[in-house]
């Protein structure tokens, strides 16, 4: 497949975006609701971007498939 | 009953007749009656089956019928444990009109191990979302000074210890709900290793995050309280099919020669470490080399990395639990509830996969770390309770646990005295997978030496001095 010259990453937009996450599970929260989610989400964010690190694909994640056992 | 018997001390005095069951718990519920209006520890007291358990209790004793060290002894349980034919609320609205069917598992082992149920203790919301005022319960406070917060989510456990109604209550710990608790309330707090309690009928906040352990008086209390709960359960898919030591049996062998490790990146420069709370570590280290420990520094990775990979576990997980009454009734949770279980829908499949590779690496390098020493010493509380007021904002708190939790390593938190706000401080130990024998045995060396006193609130208060 070949690059699209006129292809644009997508920027993040926060509450844009948190609002898409929302509504795609299904969660529809009053507009005090989200703003509260969405001051928690900045922090969490944090969280998210340190455990999706540079992985090798022989770095398996700590889930057995054990029920075969 | 003097609320300084310890476990051991309480068997002995049933077994002899110089005590009845029925007696400990009459005096338990005088001390929730005097005591739990303000310190709100319990959200529903079992009193008559608490009596009628007892009279059962006296009765076997009375006839040679010995269940175990737990026989005739009162406790009290999180709220988030099945108990048949009762309400498991987790605290929470969603929950008021559910029924258990059957005990879960922690309560079969203590039934059958005869000790006395005597109700269910506050939580936060689903061992997460507290404290809370927007909640069917109040939160529960601490008694040291209940205008400031226990800790969570094992909190009415805490509480309960803490204020003498019981000798032990088991909690749960998914990021640190039962050593956090335990610290900020001046007791023993045990997180066992994953597996070693079996899970079953225990409302679940994260399945590879979620522990079963006891907050307890004294370590030996929790190393008793231990030997009944731990156990191989088929019914539990994580549950670890190891054999059960007696716990109790090598307490005092002492820590000569033991190899002490302290992962002191963890704590030193954090900002919200105050100097009692170094104090405080610093005391737990000289007492351990004085009985004849070796202590050195050893390396472990970024502590950021664990609180990151546990809490992307952590939400991921709660989240597929939660997910259809979060579509369905997000305004019955409480705010901070939901605040915090909505992020779930800002996870991607890689997010959690990725959280798990990490995972297996974290767990690898304590594991390495383990190949040289036997124990680590490490902060749990870097500074004291905060006051309910202002709110304390959990993702705040100067507490430092989820790690273990992350690796499933055993880890302990135990008290080392009070700051000079008169409010306590503890120390956490961590042992490698399995070893609750040599983890207690430490444990126990320390608050031989320090502490806040065995049943005796506030005697043998180490007070410190360090600056702020």
């Amino acid at each position: 497949m070949s690059e699209r010259p006129d292809a644009v990453s997508p920027q993040p937009d926060g509450d844009a975006e948190l609002a898409f996450l929302l509504r795609r599970a299904g969660i529809a929260l009053t507009a005090e609701q989200f703003a509260a989610v969405a001051q928690e989400w900045q922090g969490f964010r944090g969280h998210v971007e340190l455990v999706n690190r540079e992985f090798t694909a022989e770095d398996e994640p700590a889930i057995v498939f054990d029920v075969l056992r | 009953m003097s609320e300084a018997l310890s476990i051991a001390e309480a068997g002995k005095a049933l077994r002899t007749g110089a005590t009845r069951s029925l007696a400990l718990v009459e005096a338990a519920l005088a001390q929730i009656e005097a005591r739990d209006p303000d310190l709100c520890a319990f959200v529903g007291l079992h009193a008559d089956a608490g009596r009628a358990a007892a009279r059962v209790a006296d009765r076997e004793i009375a006839a040679g019928r010995d269940r175990g060290p737990l026989h005739g002894i009162p406790y009290a349980i999180k709220d988030i444990y099945d108990v048949a034919g009762e309400a498991t609320t987790c605290h929470s609205r969603l929950r008021l009109d559910h029924r258990a069917e059957r005990d879960s598992a922690v309560v079969e082992r203590l039934r059958e191990g005869g000790a006395i149920l005597l109700g269910k203790l506050a939580t936060h919301e689903f061992a997460f979302g507290g404290p809370s005022h927007d909640l069917p319960f109040p939160p529960a406070r601490n008694p040291w000074n209940s205008a400031h917060i226990p800790g969570g989510s094992s909190s009415g456990s805490a509480a309960a210890v803490a204020a003498g109604y019981v000798r032990f209550a088991p909690g749960s710990c998914t990021g640190g709900s039962i050593r956090g608790p335990a610290a900020w309330c001046g007791v023993v707090g045990l997180k066992p290793t994953y597996g070693r309690v079996s899970r079953r009928g225990v409302f679940p906040l994260a399945w590879s995050l979620d522990h079963c352990g006891p907050l307890a008086a004294s370590v030996e209390d929790a190393a008793l309280a231990l030997e009944v709960m731990a156990g191989h359960d088929p019914l539990d898919p994580a549950s670890a099919d190891q054999p059960v030591p007696r716990f109790s049996a090598t307490l005092d062998d002492g820590v000569a020669g033991m190899a002490v490790g302290v992962p002191r990146a963890f704590f030193a420069e954090h900002p919200s470490l105050s100097g009692e709370a170094a104090a405080a570590i610093e005391l737990a280290l000289e007492v351990l080399r004085g009985a004849g420990a070796t202590v050195r520094d050893i390396e472990l990775p970024d502590l950021k990395l664990f609180g990151a990979c546990g809490r992307v576990l952590m939400t991921a997980e709660l989240f597929a639990i939660h997910q259809k009454d979060l579509r369905e009734r997000p305004g019955t949770y409480g705010a901070l509830t939901l605040n915090r279980f909505a992020l779930g829908a800002t996870l991607s499949a890689a997010d959690y996969l990725n959280a798990q590779r990490l995972r297996r690496k974290l767990k690898a390098a304590v594991d390495e770390a383990f190949a040289a020493v036997e124990i680590m010493v490490t902060a749990i509380s870097l500074d004291t309770a905060p006051a309910f007021d202002p709110p304390p904002n959990p993702a705040a708190w100067a507490l430092q646990a989820n790690a273990f939790n992350v690796t499933g390593h055993p880890a302990i938190s135990v008290p080392v005295g009070l700051a000079a706000n008169g409010l306590p401080l503890a120390v956490q130990l961590v042992a490698p997978a399995f070893a609750e024998a040599t983890l207690l045995r430490a444990a126990r060396a320390l608050e031989a030496r320090v502490g806040i006193g065995d049943g005796q609130r506030p005697l043998r208060a180490a007070a410190f001095s360090g600056a702020q």
